[in-house]
């Protein structure tokens, strides 16, 4: 049996800690998937609620016919949910009623915390910037993830291998996530 | 899909910056969704990316602060050039109607004429100082330096009523980074970009944005030489191209 199927099994037999755990897996990726859609990024949160509501009151009532395509399942409430909410969105743009107009404005303005933790991101690349061993890796970071272009021409033009993009990427994340939790820990 | 095909071919990157197949996205969001080794890299992923682009956009205000400047930005340069200009043709109108009556009234209006313009020149050159400091700068961090441009608003993309200037590297790759309006569902950007004689310099389609304020695009130094420039951005909606602003520079050498 696989892992999908017990914890389906579980879920059904009305299994708490079975539906908790469903939650911790993929709560994550759910919220993953809805902040790439423009529409529902600011929705997020709620649609990963009812993404999970609506997930596990199908898997109660025993509608998961392959516990194998369980992760694609979710996959799909999510994106469904995502979908609408951008319709129902786009309706409410061209409405002319006033209080539909006022409840899509996203206008307040960044938190505090927010603004704390942006400076300490800025102060975090800077030093991942400074620690990178030539001027080569700095373009290399820039051209790929600013200017979006392709790996191939970067790494035509910098006479580079695919091993040593990986390998630079790796690196900058690496230490980028360790600075930046260093500075997570210390608050 | 296993973790070493993920690797080898920069699946997570690629699904951050929309590059993938509608397929590819399908079966990598499939995957990742209960992998917390795929989720862990996306996260630190987009924090990196966010994190550079919020680092560029900081460097303007940093290059002025640390050289003890008033802190004014570029919309405040804007508002202040606008307001002159307002000034300017306020005091131009009002001088040639009593001119033949207020002789000695009409003398200290053109003065004050006089100080506005040079006002508005010095205006000018401190932009000009700025940017060149803010070139410098990108060219300290990075080898690819990095110019971000603000929509030209008012009209006045004319050549000289720019208020970006940048000063052109050697050689090589330089980035725009250009604000974006905010027009929701652009399907891709176009951007034109065209001298002061509007002869075609650089035409790039297809342009993603994985950003909501601002689009990236990489230009070949070599394209530009001294002078006037205009890139016109264009979204495209429903199978159409509409134009979403202009963003007039000027390269200095």
């Amino acid at each position: 049996m696989s892992q999908e199927a017990e914890l389906i099994a579980e879920i059904q037999g009305g299994n708490v800690q079975a539906e908790e755990e469903f939650v911790n897996r993929y709560r994550r990726g759910i919220l993953m998937i809805l902040r790439r859609s423009y529409e529902a990024v600011g929705a997020a949160e709620d649609l990963c609620q009812d993404t999970l509501r609506i997930a596990l009151d199908s898997i109660r009532r025993g509608e998961i016919i392959d516990p194998d395509r369980l992760s694609g399942f979710v996959c799909g409430i999510a994106r469904n949910l995502a979908l609408n909410y951008a319709r129902r969105a786009a309706r409410r743009e061209t409405s002319t009623d006033d209080s539909e107009l006022y409840s899509l404005s996203p206008v307040s303005p960044p938190a505090q915390l927010d603004e704390l933790l942006r400076a300490e991101q800025i102060r975090a690349v800077r030093r991942v910037l400074e620690e990178l061993p030539g001027d080569r890796d700095r373009e290399l970071l820039y051209r790929f993830y600013i200017a979006e272009e392709d790996k191939e021409s970067i790494c035509r033009d910098l006479d580079l291998t695919s091993l040593h993009f990986n390998r630079v990427l790796f690196r900058a994340r690496e230490r980028y996530r360790q600075l930046y939790e260093k500075y997570l820990r210390r608050k | 899909m296993d973790h070493r095909e993920i690797e080898d071919r920069n699946i997570p990157d690629l699904y951050l910056m929309n590059k993938l197949s509608n397929e590819a996205r399908l079966q990598f969001e499939e995957h990742f969704i209960s992998c917390p080794e795929c989720l862990s890299r996306l996260e630190m992923t987009e924090g990196l990316r966010t994190a550079l682009k919020n680092e560029l956009m900081a460097r303007p205000l940093t290059t002025i602060h640390s050289t003890g400047r008033s802190p004014f930005r570029t919309y405040g340069f804007a508002l202040a050039a606008a307001a002159i200009l307002i000034s300017l043709g306020l005091l131009a109108a009002l001088a040639f109607r009593t001119w033949s009556e207020e002789q000695r009234e009409s003398a200290e209006l053109r003065n004050r004429l006089g100080v506005a313009t040079a006002s508005l020149e010095q205006e000018r050159n401190k932009s000009a100082q700025l940017n060149a400091q803010l070139a410098a700068l990108a060219q300290q961090q990075g080898t690819v330096p990095v110019f971000p441009l603000v929509i030209t608003r008012g009209g006045s993309d004319t050549p000289g009523s720019t208020l970006n200037s940048i000063v052109l590297p050697q050689a090589g790759w330089m980035i725009f980074l250009l604000e974006l309006p905010d027009v929701p569902r652009i399907e891709s950007y176009k951007a034109v970009v065209r001298d002061s004689k509007g002869i075609l310099v650089s035409d790039i389609s297809g342009l993603k944005s994985t950003s909501r304020d601002t689009l990236a695009i990489s230009v070949l130094s070599s394209l530009f030489v001294p002078g006037d420039f205009v890139i016109s951005l264009e979204g495209l909606t429903s199978g159409r191209y509409t134009l979403l602003g202009k963003y007039s520079f000027h390269v200095l050498r």
